[in-house]
């Protein structure tokens, strides 16, 4: 909000340079700066609804600079003829108006304002109108009070009935747009028609215009909820809309009604009616809170003397009985408990004044949380290994979707969403990598080697859907620092990504096996059993992305990874006698995989085989050695060429291989 | 005879000092040296020859001999460090040449942040906590004292699953989903995403990450959380840095405030990335509201607690000057790979 030196000077007294204000109030909690033309902008937080006028920042400026607000006292020369004459005022809904103020003003000349006037309106940013409304503008900048003038004569039958709107009532408002309205909006309203959306904006049918004689004017306390679902419906902000939705001020109703009926005489040369109309469900009293100086302190961890307490609240206009405090209107909305007369001490003392110590706990925790220590383990360990970790939008769209060939249909569907590309939660994380891949070759990157961990979400029959911990990683050209070193991903190469990274959690006997996915290219995929899939990415879904070279990709569920890495590992003692090594080289039958030649090679070779590796490979001639051990002695060449014939044998009869001897 | 250990004495000499390498070198060895070369005959034949002469020619055939072994030794050192200097001088590489191996990934430059952050709690004695981002509007914003319709609901501009599910919109739900579980005492850090309804700029992503944090025991004060976010700011952002706490609002908090750090750029004098203030706004934070605890059975008068909030994203982009939030979930690689 802007508020102009001058204008703030009116109202309050004060030495400090407009610099020092503005550092004053900011560290009171009204970030302030100060803007060409001595004028302060104030950034208002949304619990100081005083704070929406002049005179609310002039109260604050006095409490902080230990001055006074000045009085105003408005002088209204009231005739013989009563405004109830003119204007009837019935109130419908009580709940969403609990006061509707009016006063008539006859003989009015519309005219343009004096100029000082339209300075100051010009100087928060207000167009000049007329003068009868530049007055309401004006009073609603000083005081915080939305008010609105009505032409008397365009008043149907002199009465005005506050009432919720019919469904689908239509009214044109002053800022020339047609609204339609819900049963649930409180409307101003004549015998016939709705003449102003209430605390929001009036209607073009009963504005003040040139040739205006006698003004109505309306000054009221709309409740906050409706004045903010209205204006939030309609999408239709104003001055009065933001004020009223954050609570006015039930004295500042009546003040500003006065302050304007006085000043539209003055200024346009009319006589005010004598009585103000004031219908009123009740009327308001400030509440009375107790504040207890003991737990001031003991709360802030400070040592601020009662009375310097005291002293704060009484600055800030609050009423102080021993240690009763009662809480004046303006400050109604947000000041209703202990514990905001604490803030208001607090802030007011100094926020700088408190000293800082630490939290006198026991620090019940046992300090990491094993789940995601074990996250920031597995990003390390995929970083070690040469990915590099991307973070990808968990908001996808439609069309992200349909490029990795999932349907959109089958995921969680935000209902407000800004763009329709993010409007759908991703429910795999590969296809964000394969957009990363993309966006990095489409900017002449050749090797990009990425992962990502993080959440897919999943609907479900829960009140809320599943969120999942998911790795994903996946890669196109040469793992290398490099360019001599020609070698281009493929399945094997991010298959040792994998398995090091099973290795590092220590996490034994994953098998990988044949398995069909819409994202893997047949035959050159698997799946890793009980965590997820890997491969090369199928040649259709590459198309999509315009890959021309072999993309590689994994993704893996963490939790289940979690849980397999979650056991303790325990320590081996080391050999004490020596192994011995056979080889055994045969020609692999179609349809013998690696696999089965190692299990069966475990399997007939006993206990004794501490390990059998693949050490040369040509085609479909395979090298496996086979290393031998007793942990509790040394072995015989004998014993070991006895075994390992047997090994060779079942080689040769199981798998129909053909040794090379 | 004395005259033919002179003569072979000047052979092998010869054959010794021009051996070129090591293998002529052993020839001389074999042809002068060895058990069956024809000096070492010599000494064999010692017996021919009369008790008067046989001292004395042993004793020249024994000095010849040192002499000749002598050569050897002294030829095959310098052979072989010539040698060795040949082979040294033959498998010399350029190396300047690139290093072989794979290169290395890196961490995203947001986890880096975000764990640096959590470390510095954690070593405080905090715990890590987490909640769904997926969340009930309950945890959301009525049980953090943000009833429905108020206006600082809107300052959230969220975005909805249903009526009731929402995406979080800052990561202050698993405060209160920590305190229905629990009782005090409780110091956690929860990290994790949330989401806004708001157009992306170089400052606002719809989708950003967030460090919640939050004490509860008895005699928890204002001070405390004084303590607890200036010992975090300086081990963020160095020890001789100035931090203030500026009164601020949060429904969930009371008395709350805004933590700003001296500006990194310009030390506090007054800068474009300050907005000519000498401070940065790092996060947001204040006493646990009464209503909180209400909302999660505990007694208001028996505990207090404080909380706060971050943005990792900003806190990144204002310690490595990072100009553009979009940068963080674009991925690209010239971007990654700077850190």
């Amino acid at each position: 909000m802007k508020v102009p030196i001058e204008w703030l000077k009116e109202m309050v007294k004060f030495k400090q340079p407009p610099g020092q204000l503005a550092a004053m109030l900011t560290m009171a909690g009204l970030e302030t700066v100060v803007e060409p033309g001595n004028i302060l902008e104030v950034d208002i937080i949304p619990n100081r609804s005083d704070c929406w006028s002049v005179r609310g920042i002039a109260r604050e400026v006095a409490a902080l600079t230990k001055s006074k607000v000045k009085t105003q006292k408005s002088k209204i020369k009231g005739g013989s003829k009563k405004a109830a004459k003119v204007i009837r005022v019935e109130v419908k809904d009580k709940d969403l108006c609990p006061r509707y103020m009016a006063r008539v003003v006859e003989g009015v000349t519309i005219g343009p304002s004096p100029d000082w006037l339209k300075e100051r309106l010009e100087n928060v940013g207000i167009r000049s109108i007329n003068n009868v409304v530049d007055i309401t503008n004006y009073l609603l900048m000083e005081l915080g009070q939305p008010m609105h003038a009505f032409d008397a004569r365009l008043i149907k039958d002199n009465t005005i009935i506050v009432r919720r709107a019919k469904a689908g009532e239509k009214i044109k408002a002053l800022d020339e747009n047609e609204y339609e309205l819900g049963k649930d909006m409180l409307v101003i309203a004549d015998a016939e028609k709705a003449i102003a959306i209430a605390g929001v904006m009036g209607a073009a049918n009963s504005e003040v215009r040139s040739d205006t004689r006698t003004v109505v004017l309306e000054s009221a306390f709309f409740d906050r909820v409706s004045v903010h679902k209205t204006s939030k419906f309609l999408k239709l902000r104003s001055e009065s809309s933001v004020r009223f939705e954050r609570g006015v001020d039930w004295v500042a109703v009546e003040e500003a009604l006065d302050r304007a009926a006085a000043m539209i005489a003055e200024l346009g040369g009319g006589r005010v009616l004598a009585g103000k109309i004031d219908k009123r469900a009740g009327n308001r009293k400030p509440k009375v809170v107790t504040l207890r100086p003991q737990r001031v302190n003991q709360l802030l961890g400070a040592d601020i003397p009662k009375a310097e307490m005291m002293s704060i609240l009484r600055r800030l206009g609050f009423g102080v009985s021993g240690s009763r405090v009662s809480i004046p209107l303006f400050r109604a909305t947000d000041i209703y408990r202990e514990i905001d007369l604490i803030e208001e001490i607090a802030r007011v003392h100094g926020y700088h004044k408190i000293a800082a110590a630490m939290p006198n706990t026991s620090f019940p925790g046992k300090g990491v949380d094993e789940e995601d220590l074990f996250h920031q383990r597995v990003k390390e360990i995929m970083a070690g290994c040469g990915l590099t970790e991307a973070q990808t939008d968990s908001m996808v769209g439609p069309k992200d979707l349909e490029l990795a060939g999932l349907d959109p249909d089958k995921t969680l569907r935000i209902a407000n969403p800004l763009v329709v590309d993010q409007s759908c939660m991703r429910t795999m994380l590969s296809p964000g990598l394969f957009k990363v891949i993309q966006h990095n070759l489409n900017r002449q990157l050749e090797n990009v080697f990425i992962f990502e961990l993080g959440k897919t979400y999943h609907p479900s029959a829960n009140k809320l859907p599943d969120e999942k911990w998911v790795l994903a990683g996946a890669a196109v050209g040469s793992p290398f620092l490099s360019a001599l070193d020609k070698m281009q991903v493929d399945y094997s190469y991010l298959k040792g990504v994998l398995e090091n990274l099973l290795s590092a959690l220590g996490v034994k006997g994953v098998n990988f096996t044949d398995a069909g996915h819409h994202l893997l290219q047949p035959g050159r995929a698997a799946r890793v059993e009980g965590l997820g899939i890997i491969g090369e990415l199928h040649p259709g879904i590459a198309r999509n992305y315009g890959f021309d070279r072999p993309v590689c990709f994994f993704e893996i569920d963490l939790s289940a990874l979690f849980k397999k890495a979650a056991a303790r590992q325990r320590y081996a003692p080391l050999p004490k006698f020596p192994s011995i090594s056979r080889d055994v080289a045969l020609f692999a039958p179609k349809g013998v995989t690696h696999r089965m030649v190692t299990d069966l090679i475990r399997q007939t070779g006993g206990k004794l085989v501490e390990d059998v590796y693949l050490f040369d490979r040509y085609k479909d001639s395979l090298a496996y050695r086979v290393i031998y051990r007793d942990p509790a002695r040394t072995l015989t060449d004998q014993e070991v060429n006895a075994r390992h014939e047997t090994v060779v044998k079942a080689l040769e009869t199981k798998l129909n291989a053909r040794i090379r001897r | 005879m004395e005259d033919r250990i002179k003569q072979i004495e000047n052979e092998a000499l010869e054959a010794i000092n021009s051996a070129a390498s090591i293998a002529q070198l052993e020839e001389a060895r074999v042809k002068y040296l060895s058990r069956n070369s024809e000096f070492m005959q010599l000494l064999k034949s010692l017996g021919t020859l009369s008790p008067e002469e046989r001292p004395r020619i042993g004793a020249l055939i024994n000095s010849t001999k040192q002499q000749l072994e002598e050569a050897f030794l002294a030829r095959r050192a310098s052979l072989s460090q010539s040698e060795q200097q040949k082979k040294i001088e033959s498998s010399r590489i350029d190396v300047t040449l690139p290093g072989k191996g794979i290169k290395r990934g890196r961490l995203h430059p947001l986890t880096r942040t975000m764990e640096e952050a959590k470390a510095i709690f954690l070593r405080l004695g905090y715990e890590v906590a987490e909640g769904p981002e997926i969340e009930l509007d309950y945890y959301n914003f009525d049980g953090l004292n943000i009833p429905p319709h108020h206006p600082s609901r809107d300052a959230f501009s969220t975005l909805f699953v249903t009526d009731k599910v929402l995406l979080r919109t800052h990561t202050s739900p698993v405060q209160i989903r920590v305190m229905e579980k629990r009782k005090p005492p409780l110091a956690i850090v929860a990290p994790g995403r949330v989401y806004r309804r708001d157009t992306p700029d170089a400052s606002h992503s719809p989708v950003f990450q967030q460090l919640e944090g939050f004490l509860v025991d008895k005699n928890v004060t204002f001070g405390d959380l004084k303590g607890t976010l200036t010992e975090f700011t300086r081990q963020m952002f160095g020890r001789d840095r100035n931090v203030r706490f500026r009164p601020s609002f949060f429904p969930f908090t009371e008395p709350s405030a805004e933590v700003d750090v001296q500006c990194i750029l310009c030390n506090g004098k007054g800068c474009r990335l300050c907005k000519n203030t000498g401070w940065l706004e790092i996060l947001g934070c204040g006493m646990i509201d009464p209503n909180v605890f209400k909302a999660v059975g505990y007694d208001p008068e028996k505990y207090t607690g404080f909380a706060f909030g971050m943005g990792i994203e900003r806190i990144d982009m204002l310690k490595y000057g990072v100009d553009n939030i979009r940068l963080y979930y674009e991925n690209d690689l010239r971007f990654l790979e700077q850190f």
